[in-house]
């Protein structure tokens, strides 16, 4: 078996299609002008450009992931989707667990990512992590996915450190009348049905259920990774329209999972989890000449059960923004967030949170200026005053600088503090690791192990840099560059501490924050409208992180890790007869330290689709076909599984 | 995946990109925008003696038509007139204009704006959400990725155009007497 490398597709790919498309004959073009209004009315169309031009006007490293890119990469759940995003580092652990993070610190608990699904955070109070599996949507009423690199505190608040994912819905005016998609292929079958519809004269609405199956994967032994899966889920979204300016907006979802999964602290152990979760969203809109603000309100419940512990967490959050000219060169933004977080813990097999009831409150304020110093020079400043029950107040400011060199250009730079407010596990924790007898005259005392949490532990800081620039080569290429350098304090540590008392010595690692770190790195990436049919999209990602113990008894905990290269190249070509080819091929170097060792791969996803009607969209697609299997990451709490070869066939219908 | 294989796919590929050709797919949205302002030209009627010998497609602010899109419709007829685009840079002056394509970047100006093109008969259009409901006469409106637009007659009225019964049949919303914008 000869691996084929990154390089030869590349070469070869490129090599092969330029050739092609130097013979190719030029198609004889329809123009759109001549097409008449109902025809026109039915074209269905594209916003590329959009995009780049609402981007090219941030003085931040963002990227978004369109409906379209999501249709085409074939990705069947939003992990997948985020792979094509530069910077953003997705790892699958097993079927139902990923790892995904921003510029660096990469675990399954990734706390450095802010993650929200329409404004609303998702990710777990429990450990700043997301659980990426109970993160979902009917993909065909996603709009877009927004992926800001770089610190987003300012705005956006806590854990907001190394990034913000922002996964957006349709509105329900876009998701008029009805959809049915059915998948099945080697580990994943699944469907999705929803129905959009008018209410009265001024509204609209949606609802939808979908469900899903994985199957099981392999471990590394070539074994039943037992890790299957099966989750149900449903929701509505209504949109009602109460004056030109006002919009109100309510959404909710509940969902279920049940599955399987392999503990590994110590031995291999099968375990079921669960999950069921639950939201409702209320938002009010109002947008005038002089700006626009609104007023959301959510409350999330989740109860998971699994071989440590069963959480219950519910979360109510209140939150308020407005934008606003303040004159002719001044957008001010400013906005209030208050939220209560309550859980109850029930724990199990060495695990346990002292208290195991309890219920935290968080106040933020922010005020932020974009002020525009000449026409093409504009200076946005602000800062985040959070107050939280852990660590007390936090400010996390920035200023960022866009210089417009010209309509094709511009180029930004930015320094920014961000903290990552101490999760409750960080606090309240204990991992109990091992227990032994007493055994005179030996050993005189019982001996017990764990790590535990500490009340004394802060908030983890960054303090970032960063340069980036956009260009409009051409009106077929554009490009886009960000570099940054970050210095992170108090990042997690532990150090030891012995606890002696009558009969029992307890040998402790106690939750500090006694880590330093440096990272810097850069992310490029191109999209080349190479023909009217066929666009490609480069990109690299390039990272590098140093962490050091501040003192000889702080010992750096695990933060995660990073590959320090990662390529990507993306292909979509449309084909005569409503025929799409689309191709992904993502390079990711090996990681390589203390904690997580995991070779490089190269991944190889295909889409073919077909729509021989309007109504009806055909595609089969192939996920990860260069090798039968290969491990992408590895956890410390779990048995990773490898990722395997997964070929599926998927009919979309809509009326 | 052998390399054998490796090649194979791209040969696929290869063959693929060899008979691609550039009508089947979706179609930019600038594109589509860039035509109906065209098709509008071609079904609204103008106070008599205001249009000479074209008809002038004005362009203000950071315009989403891109360079491309507007050159498709340059020069076109619409009732036996040609069709002529000219770019307004940040000025309220819409002296020889018939229809305005207002830009999202105008937003804050727009009260102002929609004041002037309605004294001096021109046809506002723009993409901008709430457009027609906030007083201008067209408003292009994505839905379900494709586009569609909304008429507010009571602003076509206000600058001496006649909408054809054509455009309004095929509109998603109109907004007149009985169905009057809510401010």
């Amino acid at each position: 078996m000869i691996k084929i490398t990154i390089k030869n597709t590349l070469i070869l790919t490129v090599m092969s299609t330029s050739l092609v498309m130097v013979t190719a004959q030029a198609a004889p073009k329809t123009e759109v002008a001549d097409l008449s209004l109902e025809e026109l009315m039915d074209v269905k169309i594209y916003s590329a450009a959009k995009k780049e031009q609402a981007m090219a006007d941030t003085a931040a490293a963002a990227f978004v992931i369109s409906q379209e890119d999501i249709r085409r990469s074939g990705a069947t759940n939003i992990p997948d989707a985020l792979r094509m995003a530069p910077g953003v580092q997705v790892a699958q652990i097993n079927a139902h667990a990923w790892a995904i993070s921003i510029r660096g610190f990469n675990d399954r608990f990734s706390n450095k990512l802010l993650v929200m699904i329409d404004g609303r955070t998702v990710y777990s109070p429990l450990f700043s992590g997301t659980y990426w599996s109970a993160q979902d949507a009917v993909l065909e009423d996603i709009d877009r996915i927004e992926v800001i690199r770089g610190p987003g505190g300012t705005v956006w608040g806590a854990n907001a450190v190394n990034g913000v994912i922002n996964i957006r819905t349709k509105h329900s005016k876009k998701t008029q009348g009805g959809l049915v998609s059915a998948q099945g292929g080697n580990y994943q079958d699944g469907g999705s049905v929803r129905y959009g519809g008018d209410l009265g004269k001024d509204g609209t609405y949606r609802v939808y259920a979908k469900g899903k199956h994985n199957a099981d994967y392999l471990n590394r032994n070539g074994q039943n990774a037992h890790d299957q899966w099966n989750t149900g889920q449903g929701g509505f979204r209504a949109d009602y329209n109460l004056t030109g300016n006002d919009e109100l907006s309510f959404s909710g979802d509940i969902l279920e999972m049940q599955g399987d999964e392999t503990i590994g602290l110590t031995n291999a152990i099968d375990s079921d989890m669960s999950r069921r979760n639950a939201n409702a969203v209320a938002k009010l809109t109002h947008k005038n000449e002089g700006g626009e603000w609104y007023l959301q309100s959510f409350y999330s419940t989740e109860e998971r059960r699994g071989y440590f512990i069963n959480q219950l967490i519910d979360t109510f959050d209140m939150e308020f923004q407005h934008n606003l000219k303040a004159g002719e060169r001044n957008a001010v933004t400013w906005g209030l967030d208050y939220r209560v977080v309550a859980d109850k813990l029930t724990d199990f097999n060495g695990v346990s949170f002292s208290p195991a009831s309890r219920a935290t409150q968080l106040f933020s304020a922010f005020l932020q200026d974009q002020f525009s110093i000449t026409d093409d020079l504009r200076l946005t400043v602000g800062s985040k005053i959070e107050h939280n029950d852990y660590s007390g107040f936090e400010y996390q400011p920035s200023a960022r600088l866009l210089w417009k060199l010209n309509e094709n250009h511009s180029t930004w730079i930015s320094v920014s503090r961000a903290v990552r407010t101490p999760a409750r596990s960080f606090h309240d924790i204990r991992v109990g690791l091992y227990s032994l007898p007493a055994r005179p005259p030996f050993l005189p005392n019982a001996q017990v192990g764990a790590i535990v949490g500490s009340t004394g532990f802060k908030s983890e800081e960054v303090t970032a840099f960063e340069w980036g620039y956009r260009g409009q080569m051409s009106q077929n290429l554009s490009v886009d560059v960000a570099t940054f350098y970050n210095i992170y304090n108090n990042l997690l540590s532990t150090y030891p501490s012995i606890v002696r008392s009558t009969g029992l010595t307890q040998n402790l690692s106690v939750f500090a924050n006694g880590t330093e770190a440096e990272s810097y790195g850069a992310e490029l990436y191109a999209n080349w409208k190479v023909t009217d049919s066929w666009r490609l999209q480069p990109g690299y990602t390039w990272l590098t992180v140093d962490t050091r113990a501040k003192s000889n008894i702080d010992t750096i905990k695990n933060e995660g890790s990073s590959p320090q290269n990662q390529y990507s190249i993306r292909s979509q070509l449309s084909l005569p007869h409503n025929i799409e080819f689309d191709t992904s091929v993502y390079y990711v170097d090996n990681i390589n330290n203390t904690a997580v060792k995991v070779a490089n791969y190269t991944r190889l996803d295909l889409r073919l689709g077909w729509r021989p009607l309007k109504a009806l969209e055909l595609s089969v697609a192939g996920q990860n076909l260069l090798d039968d299997r290969h491990p992408e990451f590895v956890a410390t709490d779990l048995v990773a599984s490898q990722i395997p070869r997964s070929v599926y066939g998927k009919a979309v219908v809509t009326w | 995946m052998t390399l054998r294989s490796g090649l194979a796919l791209v040969v696929l590929w290869a063959l693929a990109a060899g008979s691609a050709s550039a009508d089947d797919k979706d179609i930019h949205e600038d594109e589509v925008k860039a035509a109906f302002v065209y098709n509008f030209a071609k079904f609204v009627e103008w106070p008599s003696g205001k249009i000479n010998e074209s008809i002038n497609l004005c362009i203000l602010g950071e315009s989403p038509l891109g360079f491309s899109a507007l050159k498709a419709i340059d020069g076109r007829t619409a009732q036996d007139k040609q069709l002529v685009t000219k770019l307004l840079n940040k000025s309220t002056d819409l002296k020889g204009c018939h229809i305005v394509f207002v830009a999202a970047s105008e937003r804050n100006k727009m009260a102002q704006l929609l004041k002037i093109a309605h004294q001096q008969h021109v046809l506002t259009v723009s993409d901008m959400g709430g457009f027609a409901q906030a007083g201008g006469a067209i408003e292009l409106v994505e839905a379900d990725e494709k586009m569609r637009f909304e008429i507010n007659l009571l602003a076509a009225k206000e600058a001496g155009l006649v909408i054809s019964s054509r455009l309004l049949s095929l509109s998603l919303a109109v907004y007149d007497e009985n169905n009057r914008p809510k401010q």
